[in-house]
Order: structure tokens, then C-alpha cells, then sequence
């Protein structure tokens, strides 16, 4: 569990997070939307205790990051992917890391097995592509095993089979119960893997929720078939949502598309389909960050 | 234990950057060793201006012991390493062991070069008026305390470069300056206590040895305290 209260940082005149304050819960991937100096980078920053808040606090599991003990063991983190020496193999960047924090070699061996490095792991890290070294990256953060993720930017440089790798690796992780923070600046990217967001502009708390919520509360909304359209409207309407029809197809607002085929379901009405709209996390985010000066 | 062992590795495992620092140590020594002995040169007092080329150990020894740090901060390294251990004077601690480490070894390596060329060439004891042995454990000492200085210094300075060139200009002209200038002010700096301990006699009045082991100790943990206090205040951005 990660917990963010009040953390204001001030760099100079820069204010880069300004009294925001969210948590982030065990087992989901949570992503941490924004635009680019939005203070993402700055939050996970201070959550790793690299960066110490002007006010306010970010905790691990409870802890200030530096009264954590075997910190390699509760938090991994990927921050740059150019976090490497050029002229040190990728094996050995992570005997490195395992050295300082305990960790046998043989598990050096399952990391890489893990993030399929192998190949490479001999080879001087100043010759990896981009892909290679996030994925090496997230090897290092995954060496000891850790309880919770913070991840910057991790699919930047992957490939769209990259992107598609870290999601199901994501998700296997979350399902044993590890708590995942992963920022991205790329709307898609986020919806395609986290089930919760934490949006931030300008330093400031913008928006949480699930992403299915979030896309709800777009205008962009759930997009419903039905040969009862009529009868799923008036049920619609009653329980709260904003329903627009075009050609047969509803459109609802103010309502998760869940919470829409459920309502469907025990009142019996069959559905010919039940979808967010595809952009409509984008429509959500703009929505949500346009009226933050 | 974990730490120093883990920057112990982290040279063993570049070793271009530790190569391309002890070759220009061994050229050096042995080209001082042969201009020294083929000048015109008195036995006597050659194995004494031998030991004295041997001090060039401690420059390479300082840009060693800055290597140790700033190259953590220019690969961005220092991240990964303080979210292993985020108590950062443990960090500190472990480079300055390991620069200090690495010194002797480069200290005892150049002299083990020059004193065995020496006596193969001039063909045994030259008969010196002085300890050879304990000279030579002196600059051995001289050169850990330079990489111990290193580390102190790139953790202040943090760029690698900048930190390489100040130290240069500090040590090979400012200090030089103000010894010939002032030499009642310039005997305690840090440079010339250096070179009183290690043994070496220069042309300018210098400090008892006394106060050369007390001002180089205070010197060294003076630069190391300070490099630790601004890597434990500042971010890691």
C-alpha cells in the first residue's frame, strides 16, 4: 500500500506537487495519469524517499521509505530507463544491485529469465535497445521480489508486444497481491493496464477511480444494444444515469458500464451490447483537467 | 560489508574505466624509474626520487575515488543504489572504504614496480640513508587518504568532469601558487600535509609530521563529512 497525504514539493520557485494526497491498494495496478511535468515523476520520487517533500508525507506499507527495512524486499521501482552503466553487462548490473541488497546470484538468473533477457545478459548495457532496457529495469525492480511497484513510465520505448507483455506480467503480479503504481503521460496505455487511475495536472489531484468509472464519467460514456431499449432507458433514468439514444444505440453517462449490465440482467433485458466508449478515457481526462488552471 | 563489497564489484565489473586508469600509473612509474636511474643520478638518493614518482599514485587515486561517486550520478545509478539502502551515509561510507581500498592497492602496485626495478637494475641495496619500507607503507597510506578525498569531492561537486578539473587546478595550481606566495599559510594545505606525510621533501618549509598526520586525517574526513551531509540533504532528481 502506498500512501500519499498532503505532499507539497517545491523545487525553488517550481511548486511540482501541490497538497495531493491518494492511495494506492494491494492488488490492482493502479496507473498515475497526467501530462508531461504534470509531477508524476516527482511524487514517485518522494514515495521513494530519493526526494524529501516540503510538506506533507508519502509512505510505503506505513513507513517513510527510509525507515524501511530490507527496502529491496517491499518496493522495486523503475524510474529512467537509462539507469545504467554503459560499460557494465546487464548480468552484472543486477549481481550489482543483488549484492548490496543480499540477494543471491541464482535469483539474478530468474530475473532475467523472468523479463526474457537472457540472451543479452552478457552483452554492455550501452548497447541495449530501448525495450531492453526497460525490461532490464524491471528486472532490477523485481530482484527482490517486492510487495509494491512503482513504476515510471515503464512502457515508454516497448513495443505494442512489449506493451501487451508488462500488462499480463502486471496483472499476474497484482493477482498475487502486489500493489502497482505505473505513470503514463499515453491515456490508451493506462486503460489497457490498470483497473485503477489517479489523475494529476499541474502538481494537483484531479480525478481517482476505477477506470471503468472514470470512463463513465466521461460524456463519451457506455455505449448499450438492446431490442428493450425502451425499458433499459426508463430503468436507466430511474437509477441515476443520463441516457441519450441514436439509432437504437444508447449512450449512458453517470452510470459504470457494470453497474449497467447488472441493471440489465436483473430486470431481465436482453443486451446485444455493453461497451465503453473507446476514447473516452481521453474525453475524461481532458474534461477532468480542463477546468485545473 | 554488503555495500563496499557491492562497489567492489561495481570496479570489477567496468573494468575498461580501472584499466585506463592503472596503465598510465605503470607508464608513468616506469618511466620515472628509468629517467631516474639513467640521469645522473647519486644511488643514494635515487631510490628516494623514485618513491617520489610513486606519489603520482595518488592522483590517479583521487580520480578513482570521484569515479566512485560520480559515475553513479551521471548513469543515474545513484537511484537504484540509495533505494537499496537509503541510509546514504552507508553509501558514502562504503565508497570511501572502497576508494581507500582501491588507493592502497594502486600505492602498493606502483612501488612494487618501481623498488623491483630499482634493485634488478641497479643490482641489489644501493644503500639508502633512510626506510625504504616505512617510506614506502607512508605513500601507501597517502594514496588510500587521496581516494578517500576523491569520494568526498564527487559527492559535493557530483559532475564528473568539473569535479576532476577543480581538483587539477586545486592541487596542481592554486596550492602551488600560495606556497610560493605565502609559504607560512601554505604548509597546512591539504596537498602540501599530503606530501609531508608521504615523505616526500620539498623546497619550501613544511609542517612537523605531527601535524601532517593530524592535518591529513582532518583534511580527509573533513571533505568526506561534507560530501556526506550534501548526499544526504539533497534530491535525487
Amino acid at each position: 500500500m502506498i500512501d500519499v497525504t498532503s505532499l507539497t514539493k517545491r523545487f525553488g520557485e517550481t511548486l511540482a506537487v501541490d497538497d495531493l494526497s491518494f492511495r494506492v491498494e494491494p492488488a490492482r495496478v493502479t496507473g498515475f495519469l497526467g501530462p508531461n511535468g504534470a509531477g508524476k515523476t516527482t511524487t514517485m520520487r518522494a514515495v521513494l524517499g530519493l526526494v524529501r517533500p516540503t510538506s506533507g508525507s508519502a509512505t510505503v506499507l506505513g513507513r517513510r521509505f527510509r525507515d524501511l527495512d530490507e527496502p529491496a524486499h517491499r518496493v522495486g521501482a523503475v524510474l529512467e530507463a537509462t539507469s545504467f552503466h554503459p560499460g557494465r553487462s546487464g548480468r552484472n548490473h543486477l549481481r550489482v544491485i543483488a549484492t548490496e541488497a543480499g540477494i543471491p546470484f541464482a535469483r539474478v538468473e530468474d530475473v532475467l529469465a523472468l523479463v526474457e533477457l537472457q540472451d543479452a545478459a552478457r552483452r554492455r548495457t550501452g548497447g541495449y535497445s530501448l525495450g531492453m532496457r526497460q525490461r532490464l529495469a524491471l528486472a532490477a525492480a523485481l530482484l527482490g521480489d517486492p510487495e509494491v511497484l512503482v513504476l515510471d513510465e515503464p512502457a515508454n520505448g516497448l513495443d505494442p508486444a512489449g506493451v501487451r507483455w508488462l500488462r499480463d506480467m502486471l496483472r499476474t503480479l497484482a493477482e498475487r497481491g502486489r500493489t502497482i503504481l505505473v505513470s503514463s503521460h499515453i491515456l490508451s496505455e493506462v486503460e489497457m493496464i490498470a483497473d485503477e487511475i489517479v489523475i494529476i495536472h499541474h502538481g494537483r489531484f484531479v480525478a481517482s477511480g476505477t477506470t471503468q468509472e472514470l470512463v463513465a464519467r466521461a460524456s463519451g460514456g457506455v455505449r448499450v444494444r438492446s431490442p428493450d431499449a425502451a425499458a433499459l432507458r426508463e430503468l436507466l433514468a430511474a437509477g441515476g444515469a443520463e441516457v441519450a439514444e441514436t439509432d437504437g444505440t444508447l449512450v449512458v453517462t453517470g452510470m459504470p458500464q457494470d453497474a449497467v449490465g447488472e441493471l440489465a440482467a436483473a430486470n431481465g433485458i436482453v443486451l446485444h451490447e455493453l461497451a465503453a466508449e473507446r476514447a473516452s478515457l481521453e474525453q475524461a481526462f481532458f474534461e477532468l483537467t480542463e477546468g485545473t488552471p | 560489508m554488503r555495500l563496499l563489497r557491492a562497489e567492489l564489484l561495481k570496479l570489477r565489473t567496468t573494468p575498461r574505466t580501472v584499466v585506463g586508469l592503472i596503465l598510465p600509473l605503470l607508464a608513468i612509474v616506469v618511466l620515472g624509474v628509468v629517467g631516474n636511474i639513467t640521469g645522473s643520478h647519486d644511488a643514494s638518493t635515487v631510490v628516494g626520487d623514485i618513491l617520489d614518482v610513486t606519489g603520482f599514485a595518488n592522483v590517479i587515486a583521487l580520480v578513482l575515488g570521484v569515479l566512485i561517486v560520480t559515475w553513479e550520478f551521471r548513469h543515474n545509478t545513484i537511484a537504484g543504489t540509495f533505494m537499496v539502502e537509503p541510509r546514504r551515509e552507508r553509501v558514502i561510507a562504503a565508497k570511501t572504504a572502497a576508494a581507500v581500498l582501491m588507493g592502497a592497492v594502486l600505492g602498493v602496485i606502483s612501488i612494487g614496480l618501481a623498488l623491483t626495478m630499482t634493485y634488478i637494475w641497479i643490482g641489489g641495496d644501493p644503500g639508502v640513508s633512510f626506510d625504504v619500507w616505512g617510506r614506502a607503507a607512508r605513500v601507501v597510506v597517502v594514496v588510500g587518504l587521496s581516494g578517500a578525498i576523491g569520494v568526498g569531492l564527487g559527492a559535493i561537486i557530483r559532475g564528473q568532469a568539473l569535479a576532476i578539473v577543480l581538483s587539477f587546478i586545486w592541487f596542481l595550481i592554486i596550492e602551488p601558487l600560495i606556497v610560493g606566495l605565502y609559504d607560512t599559510v601554505g604548509r597546512y594545505l591539504p596537498g602540501q600535509v599530503l606530501d609531508r606525510l608521504s615523505g616526500h621533501v620539498g623546497d619550501h618549509p613544511e609542517v612537523g609530521i605531527g601535524a601532517a598526520v593530524a592535518l591529513s586525517l582532518a583534511y580527509t574526513i573533513g571533505i568526506v563529512l561534507v560530501g556526506t551531509v550534501f548526499t544526504v540533504r539533497r534530491d535525487v532528481t
